[in-house]
């Protein structure tokens, strides 16, 4: 029997759904394996009932993206953050809660929308139970593919663990932080898109978001201030993309 | 009478989370309310503060699905600002980077979020069981697009090789001859897409909006351009901007009209820019103009357009030595503020910047489905009260499913809507 999956999408930019729909003729292996119960992008049907897994993009920036995240939570056996927004806040992440009062006053002066409730961007996991995170902006449609197949066959899906840096030491790139003193994000960003920017010859601005584990964040600072560049302009680099990069002392006001 | 409302509390197969109300009073539609409740992403906030090269792959992620008219918009407001020059190829290859996210962005609307409406199913994966070829062509189409978003753009979502200047790396001469190759093959095989839409009903009437272009290029320009006859080089005199309390994106006005830009806009506006192929298609079509759904007739016509152009540029390009060392762009001025006007997929897009001592310091961007949002309130609310006047007595899903019909036409994109700033 097939299994049910859903697709939500909190707050993003669409690029996790077009990924999905970028598997191209994959998708009609992953057809084979699932049921769609749900995906509001693509579809107008509605199963709103039990899935075997859902799969969540976005950040919560609402009082209805926390809504459709508690729900899907609580339907699913499986959840699965896809992207960087869901699962590290993404770009949005960068306004905390005590900044977005400010924030919304210059994007709308004194007329402030009062249909919901506006969160500042916050990963998923702040929220509820995630099983399995591929981040990305956007992600890889061969690993949102692997780990749909994985899970479909009750395996639990390989999660990287490798910087950035280990892909340009398999493609023999020079290094453009030590040997031209480009500002790269590669050391503290998870791998897994072959360095595609480091191929093109800029440096990597961490747009799949920080390892897991053992990432040396102030190593990374004093380099780029080595480089030249400024406090302010570091620190906002560093948590482009995501929350979960913690530069302890004034993360307040970033954007201004 | 009491009132009587009629909520779609999210829109189905439309890009990003959207509701709409109607409220109706005996036979008069009272109000329609177009709701963009995506949360927002601050994206003209995040860029300040960065050096100018880097803005334009960051304000990309407002979007994926036209993350290269933005990054584009982008470049081009930097360029103005900083007194930038752009290569002869750089410039050709971001036309055909233009006209390859055009394809990808109205294929994936027509065949996947149209097409259903059309066939009556639920989605593509329906549509698929009943005719694999259809869904065939729109997947070879979209993969065009995307293939060229990767070739040019380095990624086929949100690359970071385009930046103020051109771009980072120019494509290889065997990835221009490859993507050649496929454009002759698809060019050479008839599309499904002109008969499918011959079936596709009129609905949502827009007499009364006003519709803006872009002037001097299809897809591309210096100024905006209107059917009243008005043009400007300064969008804030084309555009009013206005905050609704119930909508996250702020709408715009023009002369207090409701406005409308996309496929459509641009066909009425600049039609003579067109190949023959793509008007052949229009004229094959029966739709009339005065309805939003003549918006996706359009796009099938640019659908057509677009390959025809990506097949021209790329003739030209395979002759040309592209993949030649690129320098540095270079900057005349440090300080500046620039206008940056593109056609995206969903019409006209505008990037404004501030820059001091190379570093941007203010940002505003009009994207086009805050543009369109009244239009699409009075297109539903036109319709229904027509619906209200020829049957008396109103079903509540036929209201239903015929505005989300229409707005599904506008091809909205809410994601995009949701970051509209204002320089104060």
């Amino acid at each position: 029997m097939k299994l049910k999956m859903a697709i939500f999408e909190l707050t993003g930019c669409g690029g996790c759904e077009l990924t999905f729909i970028m598997l191209n003729e994959k998708l009609e292996d992953i057809l084979e394996l699932y049921d769609i119960a749900h995906f509001k992008m693509i579809s107008s049907r509605e199963d709103l009932h039990k899935y075997d897994v859902a799969v969540v993009t976005g950040s919560v920036s609402t009082e209805r993206d926390l809504k459709v995240l508690e729900s899907a939570r609580k339907k699913s056996r499986i959840l699965l953050a896809l992207g960087t927004c869901a699962v590290h806040g993404g770009p949005q992440s960068l306004i905390l809660d005590e900044d977005l009062e400010g924030a919304l006053a210059e994007i709308y002066g004194k007329k402030v929308p009062k249909e919901m409730k506006i969160f500042a961007g916050t990963p998923i996991s702040e929220y509820v139970k995630v099983d399995v995170e591929i981040p990305g902006c956007p992600p890889e449609s061969n690993d949102l593919f692997q780990a749909l197949v994985d899970l479909a066959h009750g395996v639990v899906p390989y999660k990287r663990d490798y910087p950035v840096c280990l892909e340009c030491k398999i493609n023999e790139t020079e290094c453009v932080l030590v040997k031209r003193g480009i500002p790269c994000l590669g050391p503290i960003t998870l791998g897994g898109c072959n360095a595609v920017c480091i191929n093109l010859g800029i440096g990597c601005i961490g747009c799949r978001g920080p390892l897991p584990e053992d990432v040396n964040i102030p190593s990374e600072y004093e380099i780029l201030k080595s480089l030249g560049i400024s406090e302010k302009t570091i620190k906002r680099k560093l948590r482009m993309f995501s929350k979960r990069v913690s530069l302890n002392d004034h993360e307040k006001n970033l954007y201004k | 009478m009491t009132m009587r409302k009629i909520s779609i509390s999210e829109l189905s197969r439309v890009e990003g989370i959207g509701s709409v109300e109607i409220f109706i009073d005996g036979k008069k539609v009272r109000d329609v309310r177009v709701k963009l409740i995506e949360g927002l992403r601050f994206l003209e906030l995040i860029p300040r503060g960065l050096l100018y090269k880097e803005v334009p792959g960051i304000v990309s992620r407002i979007c994926a699905i036209c993350y290269a008219s933005h990054a584009i918009a982008s470049s081009m407001a930097l360029e103005k600002a900083l007194s930038i020059k752009v290569d002869r190829r750089d410039q050709m290859l971001r036309e055909l980077l233009l006209y390859g996210e055009l394809l990808e962005s109205h294929a994936l609307h027509i065949y996947f979020l149209i097409a259903p409406d059309i066939y009556n199913e639920l989605d593509f994966i329906e549509l698929y069981k009943k005719d694999k070829s259809l869904v065939k062509e729109g997947f070879m189409l979209v993969k065009l697009g995307n293939m060229l978003r990767e070739i040019i753009g380095g990624r086929p979502i949100h690359g970071l090789n385009i930046i103020p200047g051109g771009f980072v790396k120019r494509p290889s001469a065997d990835n221009i001859d490859k993507v050649l190759e496929i454009t002759e093959n698809i060019i050479e095989s008839s599309l499904i897409l002109e008969r499918m839409l011959k079936c596709y009903p009129e609905a949502g009437p827009i007499e009364g909006s006003v519709a803006i272009a872009t002037g001097d290029h299809y897809l591309y320009g210096n100024r905006l351009i209107t059917s009243t006859g008005k043009e400007s080089k300064n969008y804030r005199v084309t555009l009013e901007e206005q905050t609704e309390e119930y909508s996250h994106a702020k709408s715009a006005l023009h002369s207090g009209r409701p406005a409308v830009v996309g496929a459509i806009s641009r066909v009425l506006l600049k039609e003579k820019f067109l190949s023959r192929e793509a008007r052949e298609l229009l004229n094959s079509i029966e739709h009339d103009q005065k309805y939003i759904t003549y918006n996706v007739i359009c796009q099938a016509a640019e659908i057509v357009e677009a390959l025809e152009r990506i097949l021209s540029i790329l003739k030209e390009l395979s002759k040309l030595n592209v993949e030649t060392h690129i320098e540095e762009p270079y900057p005349k001025k440090f300080s500046g503020e620039g206008f940056g006007y593109i056609e995206a997929p969903r019409g006209v897009l505008v990037h404004h910047y501030l820059v001091e001592d190379l570093i941007l310091s203010k940002a505003n961007i009009i994207t086009p489905t805050a543009i369109n949002q009244k239009s699409m309130e009075r297109a539903v609310h036109n319709h229904v009260e027509t619906m209200i006047f020829n049957k008396g007595s109103l079903n509540e899903n036929d209201v239903i499913s015929c505005a989300e019909q229409i707005i599904r036409a506008f091809d909205p994109c809410i994601s995009c809507s949701v970051h509209v700033c204002f320089i104060k």
